[in-house]
């Protein structure tokens, strides 16, 4: 076109063109801040200030000082750190799984943030629970590293934070010196020196009204400040992993409001629902007890001496020393890779299922961090993700509580058992290799077929190929952040008494109502009329490797079929959905978000 | 092919389409040219760039009175030694809504760049604009955004539009279909 021809159309471009749009980033300023807000006023709980509140114990006060204030929600945020970043149209609030912190979604977050160069946010919750570790060894361990000059003051460094949480004892020298060490003491949240404090059943009774009444509210909290942020035309996505796929589930089908007659659903509050890797929640158990036997177990629960209000111990595995435990194997695994494993040399592989799975071999510090995570090695489902293999020694093919893995044995020189990251193109496959190769020279496979995929109304079982996609290194720096990876004092009493109800509590309201006029402590009404899109995401090497894991949820929601979509990511483990380095569930996320937020713009 | 005739069939398309407008459904625009006075400049105008290059959209329905579905189907935009596309890993990478004048949105916009060292994800926020002869028809469209490339922030002005004498004939066609259809509408 000539430039006289262009000058005819000079009227059409003088109508309003749109000004610069925001400026976004070139995807290279993806920040995270660990963020905590004043939170749902729960009674009992320490700082609410109401006549039912329960006094803080001496260890709580050591970890959170005199007047712990308890009813906080805890969040981290991943955000464009840009001046000039734009206000984000989508903001994905995500509560992890079983035993998991905020912190498991960091590497999804920030795919996804980068994805979107900041016109999306993503808020991963940290449960309350999460307020009461006492995480000062770590600190002054990553404090000493950060002056650490020489090989031994590294060492040092991460022995005093070992010894702050597993002393030495008489029969585990872990520095190897010939001596008993005494723990390392440090000061308290009340000036005073202390090591560990690792908190008693009867230090946190509140915990008893820790459940899902209250973590919902937490949410709300959370889902009412991001629509403050995008907007009635910008999307609220609430969802989950694992079992904070069920969270999820009880946060849509929540009524809010205390009136009988008023429903304020939680559904109504967000535009969609992620579930990562979980099939959301179910429907009532055929135990779920009646109104007056639930007061009486939460009455049981707050007493001194009564039932265990978080999981002190998980298949001989106690989380409260699991936790720290797993701080200190990544400080060691970034700082010394190749040396013999810190944690290993602890009373925390003592016994128990740690020693019997782990027991037969001797890692080096990378290498136990591995073989605990990755999906060939970990026995447990939920705990896997696909992150490499140890091929320098025997693996023994074996079965434990329903699941097949490689028990790693001592290599013939005696070696220290090494990790294979997950990119390396000699990582075993089968064929050639052999499942059960025998123990004596067989390795296994990190790469196994699982055969065709089943029929999507199948039983859920694996299937595909499976796939090495995460990172150890991203493990590693998760171990270390201020929303670590797992919840040391994992929350059971309470939400396992409100988990017999699944996701729908009609006849215990209906009880109440009747009873006392008030709809009572768990208003799970809401589920059948939640009617916001749905994207579920499975791996098939994981825990919802088909359509079939999602399908009673799925149907037990008001959703059209239309707006439920199912994405299977082969060769995914478990945590390779949070974890995995180009990970498949991303431009899967950003096309439905996509579409959500073009399809509100169109609403009338 | 002679261009003559490729023009030609180009110019027989966007009549179709145009009339195809008239019946109120989804519509192809374009690959259509990005043409002058499109510049991709920085802040202190030390770096200006001519881009050029093609992209089609489509518009969910047309003609349209209420906001439609917008989407841009393909980009191919060179600008100095860069070349940008839609993103591949993605099935909606340019979705966005358009108002019945002419106003369009892209909430994001999911490109990648590549400068023959590799290729980069570009995502565009918020990229808004303004599309020519809407509500019946579409002739082009131009846009500004700005995008941060890190040290420098750059600020885009596309001009998009049907090839002449394309556009003279698109417009005679849409008028003629928006003619025919309005006589019909008084005669019933």
């Amino acid at each position: 076109m000539s430039h006289r021809r262009w000058m005819l159309l000079l009227p059409l471009l003088a109508l309003p063109v749109i000004g610069p749009a925001p400026c976004p980033s070139g995807g290279t300023h993806v920040a995270q801040q660990y963020l905590h807000a004043p939170s749902y006023v729960e009674p009992h709980t320490p700082g609410s200030g109401a006549p039912e509140e329960v006094a803080a114990s001496d260890n709580v006060q050591s970890i959170l000082g005199a007047t712990p204030d308890l009813n906080r929600v805890s969040y981290v945020r991943t955000f464009l750190d840009h001046a000039d970043a734009p206000t984000p149209r989508a903001i994905l609030i995500l509560v992890p799984g079983f035993l998991g912190g905020g912190g498991t979604f960091s590497p999804l977050a920030k795919q996804l943030v980068r994805k979107f160069n900041g016109n999306l946010e993503v808020w991963a919750v940290d449960r309350r629970p999460n307020l009461l570790e006492d995480r000062r060894g770590t600190a002054y361990a990553q404090q000493a590293l950060a002056s650490a000059t020489t090989p031994d003051e590294v060492r040092d460094a991460i022995y005093a934070g070992t010894f702050f949480y597993l002393p030495e004892d008489d029969f585990f020298d872990t520095n190897e010196n010939g001596e008993v060490d005494p723990p390392t003491e440090l000061p308290d949240a009340l000036g005073n020196p202390r090591s560990y404090v690792e908190l008693a059943q009867d230090d946190v009774r509140f915990m008893a009204h820790w459940g899902v009444d209250t973590y919902v509210r937490d949410w709300k909290v959370l889902v009412d400040r991001a629509r403050e942020i995008v907007g009635p035309d910008g999307l609220v996505l609430f969802g989950g992993h694992s079992m904070g796929t069920y969270w999820a589930s009880v946060f849509a089908a929540y009524d809010f409001d205390p009136d009988p007659a008023v429903v304020d659903a939680g559904y109504s509050h967000i535009d969609g629902i992620v579930l990562l890797e979980g099939g959301g929640g179910r429907g009532p158990s055929a135990t779920a007890p009646t109104l007056a036997t639930y007061e009486s177990r939460v009455a049981d629960l707050e007493a001194p001496g009564g039932p265990p209000v978080f999981l002190g111990d998980f298949q001989g595995i106690a989380p409260p020393l699991l936790g720290p435990a797993a701080e200190i194997a990544g400080l060691a695994a970034s700082q010394l890779p190749n040396e013999s494993s810190i944690v290993q040399r602890t009373r925390i592989f003592s016994g128990g299922t740690l020693a019997l799975i782990f027991g037969f071999a001797t890692f080096d510090n990378r290498a136990i961090l591995g073989a605990f995570i990755d999906d060939d090695l970990q026995p447990i489902g939920a705990f896997r993700g696909s992150f490499g293999f140890s091929d320098n020694g025997p693996n023994v093919f074996g079965s434990f509580a329903g699941s097949t893995f490689y028990s790693l044995r001592n290599a013939a020189s005696n070696e220290l058992r090494t990790w294979k990251e997950f990119d390396d193109p000699t990582l075993p496959s089968c064929p050639p290799h052999l499942v059960n190769e025998n123990a004596t020279s067989g390795t296994g496979c990190a790469l196994l077929d699982n055969g065709p995929r089943p029929l999507p109304t199948a039983t859920p079982v694996t299937w595909g190929r499976e796939a090495e996609v995460s990172d150890l290194d991203d493990l590693i720096a998760i171990q270390t952040a201020p929303s670590n990876f797992v919840e040391w004092y994992f929350a059971s009493g309470r939400p396992n008494l409100d988990g017999s109800y699944g996701i729908d509590s009609s006849a215990l309201v209906a009880e109440s109502v009747a009873a006392t006029g008030s709809e009572g402590p768990l208003v799970l009404t809401q589920n059948s009329h939640v009617n916001v899109p749905v994207l579920c995401i499975g791996g098939s090497n994981g825990l919802a490797p088909l359509e079939s894991s999602f399908a009673p949820y799925l149907a037990s929601i008001a959703t059209p079929a239309a707006d439920q979509q199912i994405a299977l990511l082969e060769g995914y483990a478990h945590l390779d959905v949070l974890t995995a380095r180009h990970n498949g569930a991303v431009p899967v996320m950003t096309d439905w978000v996509n579409r959500l937020l073009v399809r509100k713009l169109l609403a009338p | 092919m002679s261009r003559s005739i490729s023009r030609g069939l180009a110019v027989l398309a966007l009549a179709l389409g145009a009339l195809a407008a008239a019946d109120a459904r989804a519509v192809s625009f374009g690959p259509y040219p990005i043409i002058y006075p499109s510049t991709i400049q920085n802040q202190d105008l030390t770096i200006e760039l001519t881009p050029t290059g093609t992209i089609a959209f489509d518009i969910a329905n047309v003609p349209y009175t209420t906001p439609q579905l917008f989407e841009l189907t393909d980009v191919s935009v060179n600008a100095g030694s860069f070349h940008f596309t839609l993103d591949p890993t993605l099935t909606s990478p340019a979705l966005g809504v358009i108002q019945p004048d002419g106003h369009f949105l892209i909430p994001t916009l999911f490109l990648v760049g590549d400068d023959g060292s590799g290729a980069f994800d570009l995502a565009i926020p918020n990229v808004q604009g303004f599309v020519f002869g809407a509500p019946e028809f579409a002739v082009g469209f131009s846009s500004q955004f700005q995008i941060d490339a890190g040290a420098d922030l750059f600020t885009v002005s596309l001009y998009v539009n049907a090839p002449e004498p394309g556009t003279a004939l698109l417009l005679a066609c849409g008028c003629t279909a928006l003619a025919l259809r309005t006589r019909k509408e008084i005669a019933r």
